[in-house]
């Protein structure tokens, strides 16, 4: 019985347990997908952001919305699960107690990956979107995002003390995260200082990667000029940088918060 | 092969400022049910948290199948199995789908039906977790911890709140467990548990170990209980002679708690007395001493000595 089968396991029983609870499996499952077709299908779809369709650019960007729940997927089971002694369970059983945790990400990185896969594919045949012009920097995004994601929820759910709690932190992470990507509105209406920390949030280096690797241009620059294949790794080093920091912090949280037994022991 | 399951030294756990376990040591042979007993709050479960590798020791030594339980939990974690006091399942899934998610991780496991007839689960296969009794969930619990054919297995108060049948047949559960050679380590603060399965035993109070043995070593030094009410009569109306080794008299009330390692002849003595003077022995009871009895007296002699 070697560890990938057993984080595999692990995943499983966490897609079973989510199927099972109606009110999580339909938020975790199509929210993110309804959020993604709702900003992609407004009327100023026409308009151009740097010589790309407006339209294009918000269903690029929508692919990325899949993370923050990623995030609410994970933080919520492991704040459940410790709450409710699952975990104590599970660490007493022949599971290593690293299985435990990578089959919660596994698990929810699989359904990210799902996910963002037909937001592409709607961003492509609906939108319009080009094929992507850089597919592995997409791939290194993606991964990148969901680590950050990850090392975020479980480096946060330490902190939160139930089930309830943990449904109500997911929601400002995902606005949070969605208005610093600029899904909401563009980041250029708001001040000088105002862009700059929202370069920073969690999400918006994978954005700014993901719209690289799909349109080829490098949006940081004036009239986001296009990038060739290598160029593009150049131009997304910053957000790479921004990413691993932030999976760091998600550690370090984790180091100092995080805890297998229920808090109202 | 080493013949001892578990070894533990000079065993200290604090939570804060809190000595939950206070420098313990005692040793299981392997194929041995050894009991802790202890009321809430004894240790038990603290000494338990730390054998199996929930919890690193304060200070002290433990080794568990000749293994450290945490710095070396990949030797020991399949091959042992682990009762908790209070552990969740995933409420939401049947009894057979959470044997078999356990089944995916647990090498060399029994088959799902043949573990759920070991515990007598079988026709409760396609029900929700959630829908179980509590004797039942109980009964989930052993499953999960047999399921890898264990060699040692820890069972924290595994019948506290069953019903008398369902506490039979965990007996019964242990019990074949232990013919089959598996190590047993228990917790429990009923007396009458210790006395049906355990080979020895150690009984745990304010996070020591006030006494260690076997069953008779423990419970068989200590004398046989006659309680009765006499209202009326003084102690030097009864017939005993004063002062006898062997016995010792109490009255509380006018209730009287006759002490004595000869309960035969002095049940004989008594009965005689009260038959000659007319008496009747109200609420008479010829008992061994109770858990919490025992207790109270190490406690007292803790005291005395200290």
């Amino acid at each position: 019985m070697n560890w990938l089968s057993m984080v595999w396991a692990q995943a499983r029983l966490n897609q079973t347990v989510l199927l099972r609870q109606r009110g999580m499996a339909f938020t975790v499952l199509l929210l993110p997908l309804f959020l993604a077709f709702v900003y992609t299908g407004g009327p100023q779809g026409a308009e151009m952001v740097n010589g790309v369709p407006a339209g294009v650019f918000a269903a690029v960007s929508a692919i990325a919305v899949v993370l923050p729940f990623s995030y609410m997927t994970i933080a919520t089971a492991v704040v459940v699960r410790r709450e409710e002694r699952v975990y104590k369970r599970l660490r007493g059983s022949a599971l290593p107690t690293s299985a435990i945790f990578a089959g919660d990400i596994v698990h929810a990185t699989i359904l990210g990956a799902v996910q963002a896969v037909i937001i592409l594919v709607f961003a492509m045949g609906v939108a319009g979107a080009p094929m992507p012009s850089n597919i592995p920097l997409l791939l290194l995004a993606f991964l990148l995002g969901a680590a950050v994601f990850a090392a975020l929820a479980i480096g946060t759910a330490g902190l939160i003390p139930n089930y309830e709690v943990a449904q109500l932190v997911a929601l400002p992470v995902l606005f949070v995260s969605m208005f610093g990507a600029g899904l909401m509105f563009p980041v250029s209406v708001l001040p000088e200082w105002g862009q700059r920390v929202a370069e920073m949030l969690p999400l918006s280096p994978i954005v700014a990667m993901m719209r690289t690797a799909i349109l080829g241009r490098d949006f940081a620059a004036d009239a986001a000029p296009a990038v060739g294949f290598l160029e593009s790794f150049q131009v997304s080093a910053v957000a790479i940088g921004i990413g691993l920091l932030w999976i760091g912090v998600g550690l370090w949280s984790t180091r100092r918060y995080f805890r297998w037994d229920p808090r109202r022991a | 092969m080493n013949t001892t399951a578990i070894e533990v030294r000079d065993l200290h756990q604090k939570y804060g400022d809190f000595e939950a376990v206070r420098g313990i040591g005692f040793e299981v042979g392997r194929g041995e049910l050894y009991a802790l007993l202890g009321t809430n709050g004894a240790g038990k479960t603290t000494t338990l948290d730390v054998l199996a590798g929930y919890a690193p020791p304060t200070s002290g030594q433990v080794r568990v199948l000749g293994h450290d339980p945490i710095g070396e939990r990949a030797e020991v974690r399949h091959r042992m199995g682990i009762v908790l006091q209070e552990a969740g399942f995933y409420k939401d899934l049947t009894v057979a789908e959470t044997v078999d998610a356990w089944r995916r991780w647990t090498p060399n496991a029994l088959p799902r039906g043949e573990v759920l007839e070991r515990v007598g689960l079988p026709h409760r296969a396609g029900v929700r977790v959630s829908q179980l009794s509590g004797g039942e969930k109980r009964r989930l619990d052993l499953a999960l911890a047999v399921l890898g054919r264990p060699e040692l297995l820890f069972l924290d108060e595994p019948t506290t709140g069953l019903d008398p049948e369902a506490r039979r047949n965990v007996w019964e559960l242990i019990r074949d467990m232990v013919a089959e050679g598996t190590t047993v380590l228990l917790t429990t603060h009923y007396l009458d548990e210790a006395e049906q399965l355990a080979q020895r035993l150690a009984i745990m109070h304010g996070g020591r170990i006030v006494t260690e043995g076997s069953l008779a070593d423990v419970v068989g030094g200590r004398g046989t209980r006659v309680t009765f009410r006499l209202p009326g009569v003084l102690p030097g109306d009864l017939p005993y002679v004063p002062g006898t080794a062997g016995r010792s008299v109490t009255l509380s009330g006018d209730a009287y708690t006759v002490e004595t390692h000869q309960p035969q002849e002095d049940l004989r003595v008594l009965l005689s007395w009260a038959h000659q003077h007319g008496r009747e022995l109200d609420g008479l009871e010829v008992r061994r001493p109770t858990l919490e009895e025992i207790f109270l007296e190490v406690a007292a002699a803790e005291r005395v000595a200290a």
